[in-house]
């Protein structure tokens, strides 16, 4: 087996350190940003979706502001997001660079994304069912927790794991601010170098993590449909 | 040929007592405003609805008959006018005092809005949890409800795995659940069966006698408001053209879209649309009548039929009869093609008269050209 890995990937066990560091790195990037992006969307998406016309808490000004301003960091490319929040980041982590340094922007990258999946999750709440609650005389914050988010339990769960899919993704650019993680891996030991192997492993590393994502999230999906 | 037109003894109207109404709707409009161009869904509609009873209001699709229920919980707040339910002018309230007061005004939809996580026991706890109630009690409460609409043993079922009749079933309890005064129904049978619509329509009837909650119906079936409603409005763009005793709008429907949808709740309708037919005339002697008596209240018909038949000398031969019981009411309808002398015929038609039954001459062939 050993002797296999060598032949199959000789740089990779050259130093294997490295590539379980990079593995780390990303993981720790994900789920830092994760929870953060899961809480924040959450409200935005539940904010997005009460504030709308016609909803429980129906505010133009409010949902109109999120609206727009979601849009706005939904259209700014993650590299540029890095730079645009450098002081941001510095008041709040301490420093710009490193796994702190990327936590913040990578919040900001992708919490706009997932508050539309959880808008478009809620959307998908029969209304007749915030109405049936309406008339037993359930208030706004009885309706988003037991309506909205219990009945938009599945499509939430499916609309985390393609928000941390692509937040992965974000993370293999990390290497511009140092925080390492796979992407770096995979250009600084592999592209650099051309070494192959090394490209594959960081490969293999992502596709397996994102595979574990999307089986966690298909599983908790199913589990809360009936 | 003429259709002669039908004479009707007017009736005094029940007085309703104001005061006494459990549900009062007064001047209510309701106007959506879409892009400027306004749909005036309901205008001006004033009802009141009494306490114990089960009301009914019909109308085609697009009357309004929706908007207007959904005002007396105010899920549509009324563009204006007073919605006064129990004595408490709800248009007024603060949004969680509305809350309190729904409580006490269940409502049932056509597509069931039953919670798909949550099984048949949580779906009615749904209105219990976070009231303060213990655990106990509300387990109590949730299977004596299951228990009465004969649903115990699907508790743990989840609502995809029930029929229509037992999704509406299980919505009943759990309107039922914070023991309301009134139970609104929007459609609530129009997803269903006939028979299912028996079974749910006998279990609405059996919470109202039971439990004297007051019941409002929304349909457009006319065979739901004759199985149990007691008093009934009619509505055609967004205004209550007729309304009265259940009894008194089968037996003497006075607006054209009234008639229209008691003809389409027995099988007179199809009688009609015979008369229309020329050919219903060939059979017909020159002097022959075609008559319509309604007998209220009686089933003296046949009795009736057959007196005037030997008294008078002229034939009475029947075409269509039926008797049916709407509110624990006797109506009944015959229809007979009569035939004799023409001053005897006018002296029968008089006889019948003066016996208090309603005598409308759906066809004189004498008096057509
Ligand atoms: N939320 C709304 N926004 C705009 N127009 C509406 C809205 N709800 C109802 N309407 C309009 O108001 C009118 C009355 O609708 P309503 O649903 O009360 O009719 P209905 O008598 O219940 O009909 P149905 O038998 O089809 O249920 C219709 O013209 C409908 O298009
Ligand atoms: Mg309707």
């Amino acid at each position: 087996m050993q002797e296999v890995l060598n032949n199959l990937f000789p740089y990779v066990m050259k130093k294997p350190d490295q590539l379980w560091k990079s593995v780390v790195e990303t993981l720790q990037m994900t789920a830092w940003a994760g929870v953060f992006m899961f809480v924040f969307g959450l409200i935005l998406g539940v904010l997005l979706t009460v504030t709308r016309e016609g909803s429980i808490l129906e505010n133009k000004p409010v949902y109109q502001v999120l609206d727009k301003v979601i849009n706005i960091f939904r259209s700014i490319p993650f590299v540029i997001l890095i730079a645009l929040l450098m002081n941001l980041t510095k008041v709040i982590m301490g420093t710009r660079i490193g796994v702190k340094g990327v936590i913040v922007p990578l919040v900001f990258g992708s919490t706009p994304f997932f508050a539309r999946q959880v808008d478009a999750a809620l959307a998908g709440v029969d209304k007749g069912l915030v109405e049936a609650a309406q008339s037993m005389g359930i208030g706004p914050v009885g309706i988003i927790f037991r309506v909205y988010l219990k009945e938009g339990t599945a499509a939430i769960a499916r609309g985390t794991t393609i928000t941390l899919i692509n937040l992965i993704g974000l993370t293999a650019m990390s290497g511009y601010v140092g925080a390492g993680g796979l992407g770096d891996y995979a250009i600084t030991y592999g592209y650099n170098y051309n070494r192959m192997d090394i490209v594959w492993a960081a490969v293999i590393a992502t596709v397996l993590i994102v595979s574990v994502v999307q089986g966690v999230g298909t599983w908790i999906a199913k589990r809360s449909t009936h | 040929m003429r259709i002669i037109p039908v004479c009707f003894f007017v009736i005094g109207r029940k007085g309703v007592n104001v005061e006494q109404a459990m549900i009062s709707l007064k001047h209510i409009v309701k106007t959506f405003s879409e892009h400027g161009s306004g749909v005036h869904a309901v205008r001006d509609v004033s009802l009141d609805i009494l306490p114990g009873e089960i009301f009914g209001i019909v109308g085609f699709s697009g009357a309004g008959k929706s908007t207007l229920v959904r005002c007396i919980n105010l899920l549509e707040r009324p563009t204006s006018g007073q919605v006064i339910v129990d004595n408490v002018e709800l248009t007024r309230l603060s949004s969680r005092a509305l809350n309190q007061e729904r409580k006490k005004i269940g409502m049932i939809f056509q597509q069931f809005n039953l919670f798909a996580t949550r099984t048949v026991y949580q779906n009615v706890a749904f209105p219990l949890q976070h009231t303060g109630m213990s655990r106990e009690a509300i387990h109590q409460k949730v299977m004596s409800l299951l228990a009465f609409v004969e649903l115990s043993e699907k508790a743990e079922a989840y609502p995809s795995q029930l029929s229509g009749g037992q999704k509406q079933r299980v919505a009943i309890a759990r309107a039922l659940a914070s023991d309301p005064k009134i139970l609104l129904c929007d459609e609530a049978t129009s997803a269903l069966d006939p028979q299912t619509t028996t079974s749910i329509l006998k279990l609405l009837k059996k919470l109202n006698q039971e439990l004297g909650i007051t019941i409002v119906i929304i349909t457009h079936q006319m065979q739901v408001i004759k199985e149990i409603c007691q008093r009934v409005a009619l509505m055609e763009a967004g205004q209550v053209v007729e309304q009265g005793d259940v009894y008194d709008i089968f037996a003497r429907p006075q607006q054209p879209i009234t008639r229209n949808f008691v003809n389409s709740a027995g099988n007179a309708g199809q009688l009609e649309e015979l008369l229309q037919d020329a050919h219903v005339l060939d059979g017909i002697e020159d002097s022959a009548r075609i008559i319509k008596m309604k007998f209220l209240d009686s089933s003296a018909g046949k009795a009736l039929v057959s007196y005037v038949s030997r008294t008078y000398n002229v034939d009475l031969s029947i075409i269509h009869g039926n008797v049916e019981m709407i509110d624990g009411r006797s109506l009944g309808e015959l229809v007979v093609v009569a035939s004799g002398e023409k001053t005897q015929l006018d002296a029968a038609i008089a006889y019948v008269r003066q016996c208090r039954i309603e005598v409308e001459v759906l066809l004189d062939a004498g008096s057509a050209e």
